[in-house]
């Protein structure tokens, strides 16, 4: 490039000069050359290759390692100060809360610090001593002192002993000792106010308070296994708490504080500040008057009859599979989840504590804390979703479906049982040993005959039987937003066709298990027109601001049968309810069909010798559109209360009691023919100051036929029940006529064992009024209990229930 | 001939000379070179907004800058205005005026290197004597270590030009200018000052190299140059032999290992600088989004300012304004390439080498592709006195640019 610079100027012809002109334009021309040569290296070098390292580098940090560095940034720019989100709410269906979360202040002591504080002031007081007080002046607490004044109030606000205050405190070695943990916020801020103003004069340093949220349950113990309880890190641990956790804890906020090169902080007003956002609440299908009423009637059965086991309730709307309550017996507060709420795993604690004394200066020995542990665990369980039991006659309802939608067997088909059948090389008895004869369809299924059943099973045949198995859904999980869901443990296909003795067994309820859940959900599927629902608990879900967010949708999995099919179910579960074994579960005037059930537990026998039974019931109303389905279960009652062991006996009188509360409730409204009218209810008026005429027509009007007269004056002074009291209209009205009503107390008489009739006039004759439930009708029917005990004073008037129904001596 | 005679025969030749001079000047004054001097704006305006979005943080907590958020950037904005000005003016100058006085400003610069080392007179900051001027006065104090970089490029300029084929010598190519060159290296080496060393090291060496010296020489340079490099960074020699604490050798090799103490202290600059690259990701945070520049990563208007870019721009805006440098720096010895005479394609390469060099080794270091030096980047990094010689040096550039013939016209 560049050539040499042409020599405009005349050159003398000197060939010496010339070529010495030459050469010096050779040399600046080569060392022109050399620069402009080695220029181009360092152009390649310094603006390609340097730049190409450069990028290769940044791409390997940018791309490569971006996560690593990134999360890194992240964890050194939010390390300071999160912003803690508020867990959700869990509400019932009408909006009534079950759970709720709140601050809490955990209280813990640095007795490190209160030692050298105690200290100094053992040394100022020594000093103030030696020097003498000026006037007006005033000796400091001793440390001794100090730390007792510290101990008493913490003990008095706390509600612990000022000796285990004082204990820890004494723990000089510690820096940290617990003293209670989230207790509500007052008492936080009266510790906080105690800390600052105090009689010793300073503020109290080695008291620290950490706030952080506190979950409440309001109702303690109700639902306790749905919604289930948080851990020690404010986390789900069971229940919807643990299998909604993700929703309900909401995402925490951040502040972004920068350091400086001291590391201290400071603050930016910048952009990098990420609100909390508020866990989304729940609101769940269940009813929490409902599941009261469940877990009341549960608590009830348990404790009228044994159950070794514990027994369960779901009750459920068969319309969509929204589960209305849902309980388990034995269940626990879960505000404490960690206590033990039973007698029995009481003792079976105290027993290990025994057995196993603890080492030395350990409070429990590691044995007691594996049995706590294990029992923990057990009073967590959730029996309904959780544990499968062989579910016995209240399986028949399927069986039935299965065959009249088979057209296998319709309402003239006839049976005869001669108290069992010969299958195979076995004899299975009917649970009626004598027999039930020749018996239509409804009078089969009324008596519960197990030879009609195994011959209904033998109808449908094994395959078919076994596919309407897996329909129903008994051997899935169901689906259920519960935590434990769990499926059910059928025999396998291949063997259950091989035999003769599965099919027969299983067409009566045997020799396979279910969950309560499991079985109610597919009996819903045969008296709802034949749709088999996924049971389900959360209906919505709500964010903080209480827009819906997610809503349950209740579309049925499949039909299972048809609807005319299921008329026909329904209609004979009525049957089964008003005339046949399963009578105890009637409510006064409701139409109530349902399936009694009393299943051996196949092989296992008590340290009597008895078979372990699951005693049953499954109800549902109205009989002819059902809005809501019941299936209670008492696992093993006692042998030894004076009731026979069955179904009919134990669980449809608890569930008589526990409908007759939730159909009123639900508005369903009742309807009474003229048997039941004396059951209804109807308000007495007010009659004094009329004549007896006319008291007697305005009682007639409100539905009162029954009165009598005390005294022999013209006009009403007084009456019993006073006016506006509602009574059942069948009471018997006393009108005062001038004669004093009597103050003297009545004896409620004992009426067990007596007949409708018999019974009111018992109570009547006592001053009392009798309001019955449950079965109606003559034949066989007695009370079975009463709402008050026999002997008791009570003032004249007062309402006696007595539980209507049937004893039968074989089981269901 | 009498004195008399002489004299003015000098006088007259004097002057034939500089009317020579100045009608070559007019003659080959074309226009500036464009292409330059746009790369050199857009990265200076670029390196302002940049050095705004970085430095108003700290700007905003420091009670020395009376928490004024724009206070660094409304600074360097002056300099840059005076800065420009600088190199316009400078451009308008035949830079053949420096080949006469360019011994003196070696001189001088000598001098100025010598000075700052007298105790009582240099001005130390962070324990580096560096600086000259006015104590606690900041207007007007200058690294004289500056003022010999352009001492180097200008003297070296002017002595390999007039050396020519000699060059390939020992006792005149070679010989004198390492010996001046590694004088200065010494000098400015004992301030401390290593990223000073090092850079004037390169520039007078790639001075050497363009202007000829014998490729033995070149060999022999960069394999010594290559054992030390070596020796130093993948060795325990300095740890084991030299007994010097090779902390910044250490971290280079494992910045997230050590002990936290080590994280927290040596470690502390190259781990914030990665995370603020690494955490910029493909296309970074957005301009003005940077998290790491509060408070979080050390010196990030200053020798990291390009660890910002990295994170709000990402590897895409950064590659970018990598390749706005690569674009300067290849026009800049293409300009070299194309000077008019040897003295302006050396005084070209000088500057395009430091410019180069500088460019390199800052974000060498914020990517940690080689240790910690603490070095500025140009056009970027906050510091006024740096960033007006720089736009001067580009006034230099641009005024050899100027005597380069325009091609022929077809």
């Amino acid at each position: 490039m560049a050539p040499k610079a042409p020599n405009r100027r005349p050159v003398p012809p000197k060939a010496a000069k010339a070529s010495t002109e030459k050469r010096k334009q050779d040399t600046l021309r080569r060392a022109k050359a050399v620069i402009q040569r080695r220029t181009i290296y360092l152009m390649l070098g310094f603006g390609v290759a340097a730049f190409l390292a450069l990028f290769a580098k940044a791409y390997d940090l940018t791309i490569n390692q971006h996560d690593e560095l990134q999360a890194r940034a992240s964890r050194q720019q939010t390390s300071s100060t999160t912003i803690s989100a508020s867990r959700g709410t869990i509400y019932d269906r009408n909006g009534v809360i079950l759970a709720k979360s709140a601050t809490a202040d955990t209280v813990f002591l640095d007795p490190v610090v209160i030692k050298k504080q105690a200290d100094a002031l053992d040394e100022e007081r020594a000093k103030k001593v030696a020097e003498g007080l000026k006037e007006g002046e005033k000796l400091p607490v001793s440390g001794e002192e100090y730390k007792d004044i510290i101990a008493k109030k913490l003990a008095e606000i706390l509600e612990l002993e000022e000796e285990a205050v004082r204990e820890k405190m004494e723990k000089t070695w510690s820096m940290y000792e617990t003293l209670r943990t989230r207790v509500d916020r007052d008492i936080g801020d009266e510790i906080r106010a105690f800390i600052a103003d105090n009689e010793t004069g300073r503020t109290i340093q080695g008291i620290h308070l950490s706030s952080d949220a506190k979950r409440y349950y309001p109702y303690g113990a109700l639902a306790s296994h749905v919604i289930g309880f948080l851990d020690g890190d404010n986390k789900g641990a069971y229940g919807l708490e643990a299998i909604y956790e993700e929703e309900l804890q909401g995402t925490k906020g951040v502040e972004v504080t920068a350091k400086d090169a001291n590391g201290s902080q400071i603050m930016f007003q910048y952009e990098q500040h990420y609100d909390a956002e508020d866990g989304n609440s729940l609101q769940l299908t269940l009813d929490a008057n409902i599941q009261s009423y469940l877990e009341r009637g549960l608590e009830d059965m348990v404790s009228k009859f044994g159950g070794k086991y514990g027994a369960t309730g779901v009750v459920m709307d068969p319309r969509n599979g929204a589960i209305l309550a849902i309980a388990s017996n034995p269940n626990y507060d879960v505000n404490e989840p960690r206590q033990l709420y039973t007698e029995k795993f009481q003792e079976e604690l105290a027993q290990v504590d025994e057995e196993y004394p603890p080492e030395p200066g350990k409070e429990h020995s590691a044995e007691y804390y594996d049995k706590l542990a294990e029992l923990q665990k057990k009073q967590w369980r959730s029996k309904a979703v959780n544990d499968t039991y062989e579910p016995g006659s209240t399986f028949k309802v399927l069986t039935l479906a299965m065959g009249l939608e088979e057209g296998v067997i319709n309402l003239n088909s006839n049976f005869t049982c001669n108290g069992g059948l010969q299958v195979g090389d076995r004899f299975i008895n009917c649970s009626n040993k004598l027999g039930h004869g020749s018996q239509n369809l409804k009078e089969a299924v009324g008596h519960s005959c197990n030879p009609a059943f195994m011959s209904i099973g033998f109808a449908v045949g094994s395959n078919k039987f076994y596919d309407y198995l897996l329909d129903f859904g008994l051997q899935d999980k169901t689906g259920v937003d519960l935590q434990g869901d769990v499926g059910g443990i059928l025999i396998d296909r291949d063997i259950f066709v091989k035999a003769d003795i599965y099919l027969a067994t299983n067409s009566f309820g045997q020799t396979f298990n279910v969950t309560p859940l499991q079985l109610i959900t597919a009996q819903s599927a045969c008296i709802n027109g034949g749709y088999l629902y996924t049971p389900y608990v959360v209906e919505k879900e709500l964010d903080s601001d209480g827009n819906v967010i997610k809503q349950h949708d209740a579309t049925p999995v499949r039909q299972v049968i048809s609807e005319e099919t299921s008329a026909t179910v329904r209609d004979i579960l009525e049957y089964v309810v008003s005339d046949g074994g399963g009578r105890n579960g009637q409510v006064a005037g409701y139409r109530i069909g349902g399936k009694t059930g009393t299943a051996d537990k196949t092989g296992i026998k008590d340290e009597n010798g008895y078979n372990e039974v699951v005693v049953s019931f499954m109800c549902f109303a109205p009989a002819d559109d059902p809005q809501v389905i019941m299936l209670l279960t008492l696992d093993t009652p006692s042998r030894f209360t004076g009731t026979f062991v069955s179904g009919g006996n134990m669980a449809a009188p608890t569930a008589s009691a526990i409908m007759s509360d939730i159909l009123p409730y639900l508005g369903i409204a009742p309807q009474y023919d003229d048997e039941d009218a004396g059951s209804a209810d109807s308000t007495v008026p007010y009659v004094v100051g009329l004549t007896k005429d006319e008291a007697a027509a305005k009682l007639t009007e409100y539905g009162f036929s029954a009165y009598r007269t005390v005294g022999g004056g013209d006009t009403v002074t007084d009456q019993t029940p006073v006016g506006g009291a509602i009574v059942p209209a069948s009471a018997e009205i006393i009108l005062y006529m001038g004669a004093e009503k009597s103050g003297e107390p009545c004896t409620v008489p004992n009426v067990v064992g007596l007949s409708a009739s018999e019974a009111n006039k018992a109570i009547t004759n006592a001053g009392l009024i009798m309001k019955s439930t449950g079965a109606s009708g003559t034949k066989g029917i007695k009370a079975i209990s009463q709402s008050l005990e026999p002997e008791k004073q009570v003032p004249a008037g007062t309402v006696v229930t007595v539980q209507m129904g049937q004893t039968v001596q074989h089981a269901d | 001939m009498t004195r008399e005679e002489y004299r003015r025969l000098k006088r007259m030749k004097e002057k034939e000379q500089r009317r020579r001079e100045r009608e070559a000047w007019e003659a080959a004054r074309g226009p500036m070179d464009l292409p330059f001097l746009m790369l050199a704006m857009m990265l200076l305006g670029i390196g302002l907004i940049m050095l705004l979005s970085a430095s108003f943080p700290s700007a905003q907590a420091d009670p020395d800058v009376g928490y004024d958020a724009l206070y660094y950037f409304k600074r360097q904005a002056g300099f840059a205005g005076l800065g420009v000005f600088a190199m316009l003016w400078m451009s308008k100058i035949n830079y053949h005026r420096f080949e006469g006085p360019a011994k003196w400003i070696l001189r001088i610069s000598f001098v100025l290197l010598v000075l700052v080392l007298i105790p009582g007179v240099g001005i130390t900051r962070n324990h580096a004597t560096r600086w000259l001027g006015i104590p606690g006065v900041q207007a007007g104090q200058f690294q004289p270590s500056e003022v010999a970089k352009l001492g180097i490029i200008i003297y070296f300029a002017q002595s390999i030009s007039s050396k020519r084929e000699k060059m390939k010598t020992w006792r005149e190519g070679f010989l004198p200018h390492i010996v001046i060159l590694l004088a200065a290296v010494l000098l400015i080496g004992k301030e401390p000052h290593l990223s000073g060393a090092i850079l004037i090291f390169g520039i007078g060496a790639a001075m050497m190299v363009v202007g000829g010296i014998h490729w033995g020489w070149i060999a022999a340079g960069l394999a010594s140059v290559g054992t030390a490099g070596y020796v130093v960074l993948f060795t325990d020699f300095m740890e084991k032999v030299v007994k010097y604490n090779a902390s910044r050798i250490t971290v280079w090799r494992d910045p997230f290992g050590g002990t936290p103490e080590f994280q927290r202290d040596q470690a502390w600059q190259t781990i914030q600088s990665l995370i603020t690259v690494g955490s910029g990701g493909l296309l970074g945070v957005g301009l003005g989004k940077s998290r790491q520049k509060f408070m979080f990563l050390p010196e990030e208007h200053n020798d990291f300012i390009f660890a910002v870019v990295f994170e709000e721009l990402g590897l895409v805006g950064a590659t970018l304004i990598m390749a706005l440098f690569a674009m300067l720096i290849i026009r800049g010895f293409w300009l070299a390439i194309h000077a008019r005479d040897r003295f302006g394609s050396l005084l070209v390469v000088g500057v395009t080498t430091q410019i180069a060099l500088q460019t390199f080794l800052n974000i060498a270091v914020v990517t940690n592709l080689i240790p910690n030096t603490g070095i500025s980047l140009p056009f970027f990094s906050y510091g006024g006195t740096a960033l007006a010689i720089q736009l001067v040096e580009v006034g230099i550039v641009l005024s050899v640019s100027r005597q380069i013939k325009a091609p022929k016209a077809g």
